[in-house]
C-alpha cells in the first residue's frame, strides 16, 4: 500500500464570480521511500498541490490520506508529525527576529517534545551545520545555510513526509546541488518519502524516479524516470516541455558533473 | 596582553562563535545600542528625554518657586536672574511652572500611549490575520472613530465624564488608537502571506501562537515608532482641552493651558506663551528623534 494517497482533488480560490479553480481532478499514489516529483509551468497548481498536502488549504474537495488515515479524520498535530514542507525561498521562510534556535525549537514545544536542546543539536548536526550557527539570526547566515535551517526545521519533528517547493530554485547554482545531494542523503538516512515541485526537469530527473507533470491545474501524465529517459512520453505538452528544456542532456544529471 | 582562557568583554560581544542564547541577545543588545548612539539626533532624542524624566520625578527640587503661588506684584517680569524664564500675568515663575508641567505632560503620554499600544495592536492584528467578517465589523468600528476629527470626539467625551486630566487621557486614548489598528493591521497583512508563517502553521502553531511570538514582533517597531511620533500630538490635544476647560484644570501648570492662557500677552510679554510652547516643541521634536533611532535599535536586520 502507498504511503501518500491522493485521489480527485478539486480547489477553488476565490468567491462568488471571480472563483477560479486551480486544481481539477489531482490524483497520484506515492510510495514509501520513493520522490516523487510534480513538475510544470508556473501557475500549472503544483505549488497549490503542497500547500494542500501540508494542510495550509483546508477547502479542498476529494481525499488525501498518509500511511491509512485520511486528512479530515487524523489528528492536526499528529497530520503534522508526519508531513512537513520545506519552501522555495529560504529568506522568507525564517523569521527574522527569531534566531535559529528559537526556530529549531518551536515546532517542538507546540508538540510538547522533551530534550530540546539535544534534538536542536542533532538536527542542525544532520543538516551539516554546526553548533555555532544556533544562536545566530537567519539574516546573519547565507542562502543555502538558510535553506538548511529550513529542512532542520521540517525534519525536527521526524516527519516520513518532506514536501520539497522547489527547494533549489532560489539558490546559487553552486549550492544547488550541494542541496539536493543533502536530501538524497537524508532520505536514506531516515527513510523519508518526498514530493519535489519543480520546474527543472534536470532536478526531477536527479531526485525522482516517478514524476507527474501538470498543466493548468490538472495532471497530464505520470511517468517514471526509466519511461522519460527512454524518451516514451505519450502527452504533447510533455513533450512541448521536454523540448522547451532546451538542450537539457537525459543521460547526464547533475551530479555526474559535480 | 591577557590570557587566552579568559574572554574579554569585547570579544564576548563581538566574536563569531556564540556559546550561548545569552550571549546572542548581549550582542545584538550591544550592536544595537551601539548603532543608536552613533546616530546624533537619536541621542538628542534620549538626552532631552532623560532630562524630562528626570525634571518631573525632582520637579520640587529642581523648581526654584512654587509653581502655583501667586506674586501679583511682579506680573508679567521678563526673564532674569530671578525669574529665569519670567514670570505670567499672576507673577508666577514660569521656570517652575515648566518644570512641574513635566509630570503633566508625561503622565498624560505615557498613560494614553500605555492604553492606546494594546488596543490598537490587539484589534488590527486580529483584524489583518482572520480577514474576512472579523476584518470588516473591526476595521468600520475604526472607520467610525477614524472619520471623526480626534479633538472633537475627545472634546464631547471629556464634556460628557466631566473635565480633569484621568478623563482627557481617557478621552484622547478612545481616538488615538485607530491609527495604531489600521498599521498593525497593515503590517499583519503583508507578514500574513509570509513563508514563515506558513511554515510556522505546517508546524502545528494555532492563531495565538502565530500572532504573539510571529506577527507582534514585526508590528512591534513601526508601531513604537507611530506612537513616539503621535506623543506631540497627544501633547497637543491634551493642551486644547485644557484650554477649552476641559483638561487640566487652571491653576496647575500644564504646558498647553500655559500657552493658551499666555496667548493675550504674547504682543507685550512674549516670554509667557513662548516659553511653554518652546517646552511643547523640544519635547515632540525629541520624541520623534528618539522615535526613529528606536526604530533602528529594534529592528535587527538593520543593525550590523
Amino acid at each position: 500500500m502507498s504511503l501518500i494517497s491522493i485521489s480527485d482533488i478539486d480547489l477553488h480560490l476565490g468567491a462568488g464570480t471571480r472563483s477560479r479553480q486551480i486544481l481539477d481532478g489531482i490524483s497520484f499514489d506515492v510510495d514509501e521511500g520513493q520522490t516523487f516529483g510534480l513538475v510544470g509551468e508556473s501557475g500549472s497548481g503544483k505549488s497549490t498541490v503542497l500547500r494542500c498536502i501540508a494542510g495550509l488549504y483546508r477547502h479542498w474537495t476529494g481525499s488525501i490520506a498518509v500511511d491509512g488515515d485520511t486528512f479530515e479524520s487524523a489528528d492536526r498535530l499528529a497530520w503534522c508529525r508526519k508531513v512537513q514542507m520545506v519552501f522555495q525561498d529560504p529568506y522568507g521562510s525564517l523569521h527574522p527576529k527569531h534566531r535559529i534556535s528559537d526556530i529549531l525549537a518551536e515546532p517542538l514545544q507546540i508538540h510538547r517534545f522533551g530534550d530540546i536542546d539535544r534534538r536542536i543539536g542533532e538536527a542542525l548536526e544532520q543538516v551539516g551545520l554546526g553548533g555555532q550557527f544556533r544562536y545566530r539570526y537567519p539574516h546573519q547566515l547565507s542562502g543555502g545555510q538558510r535553506q538548511r535551517v529550513a529542512i532542520a526545521r521540517a525534519l525536527v519533528l521526524r516527519p516520513r513526509i518532506l514536501l520539497l517547493d522547489e527547494p533549489t530554485s532560489a539558490l546559487d547554482v553552486s549550492i544547488q546541488a550541494e542541496i539536493l545531494n543533502l536530501f538524497k542523503d537524508l532520505r536514506e538516512e531516515l527513510n523519508l518519502t518526498y514530493v519535489l515541485v519543480s520546474h527543472d526537469l534536470a532536478v526531477i530527473d536527479h531526485m525522482c524516479s516517478a514524476f507527474a507533470v501538470m498543466q493548468a491545474g490538472k495532471i497530464v501524465e505520470v511517468l517514471t524516470r526509466d519511461a522519460l529517459d527512454a524518451g516514451q512520453v505519450s502527452a504533447p505538452y510533455t513533450r512541448a516541455l521536454l523540448e522547451a528544456s532546451g538542450h537539457y542532456d537525459l543521460a547526464a544529471p547533475p551530479s555526474a558533473q559535480s | 596582553m591577557s590570557g587566552t582562557e579568559t574572554m574579554t568583554w569585547r570579544e564576548y560581544l563581538s566574536t563569531d562563535t556564540i556559546t550561548s542564547g545569552r550571549q546572542a541577545t548581549a550582542q545584538r543588545l550591544y550592536w544595537g545600542t551601539r548603532s543608536f548612539f552613533s546616530s546624533p539626533l537619536a541621542v538628542f532624542g534620549l538626552v532631552v528625554i532623560l532630562l524630562l524624566a528626570i525634571m518631573a520625578i525632582f520637579a520640587p527640587w529642581i523648581a526654584t518657586h512654587d509653581p502655583l503661588v501667586q506674586n501679583l506684584a511682579r506680573d508679567l517680569e521678563p526673564p532674569s536672574a530671578q525669574n529665569w524664564l519670567g514670570t505670567d500675568e499672576f507673577g508666577r515663575d514660569i521656570f517652575s511652572r515648566i518644570v512641574h508641567g513635566s509630570r503633566i505632560s508625561l503622565y498624560i503620554v505615557m498613560l494614553v500611549s500605555v492604553i492606546v499600544a494594546p488596543i490598537g495592536l490587539v484589534i488590527g492584528m486580529t483584524a489583518g490575520y482572520f480577514g474576512g467578517w472579523t476584518d470588516r465589523v473591526l476595521m468600520r468600528i475604526t472607520d467610525i472613530f477614524l472619520s471623526f476629527p480626534s479633538l472633537i470626539l475627545a472634546l464631547a467625551f471629556a464634556a460628557a465624564l466631566g473635565p480633569g486630566i484621568e478623563n482627557a487621557v481617557i478621552a484622547i486614548a478612545l481616538t488615538a488608537w485607530p491609527p495604531i489598528a489600521r498599521l498593525a493591521r497593515a503590517e499583519t497583512l503583508t507578514t500574513r502571506a509570509a513563508d514563515y508563517i506558513a511554515a510556522a502553521r505546517v508546524s502545528g502553531a494555532g492563531a495565538p501562537r502565530i500572532l504573539w511570538r510571529h506577527i507582534l514582533p514585526i508590528c512591534i517597531p513601526s508601531v513604537v515608532v507611530r506612537i513616539t511620533l503621535n506623543m506631540a500630538g497627544i501633547m497637543l490635544t491634551a493642551a486644547g482641552l485644557g484650554f477649552l476647560g476641559l483638561g487640566a484644570q487652571p491653576p496647575s501648570p500644564e504646558w498647553g493651558a500655559m500657552t493658551s492662557a499666555g496667548r493675550r500677552f504674547m504682543i507685550d510679554s512674549w516670554w509667557v506663551v513662548t516659553m511653554p510652547g518652546m517646552a511643547i516643541l523640544i519635547v515632540a521634536l525629541a520624541f520623534n528623534l528618539f522615535g526613529d533611532g528606536l526604530r533602528d535599535l529594534l529592528d535587527p536586520r538593520q543593525s550590523r
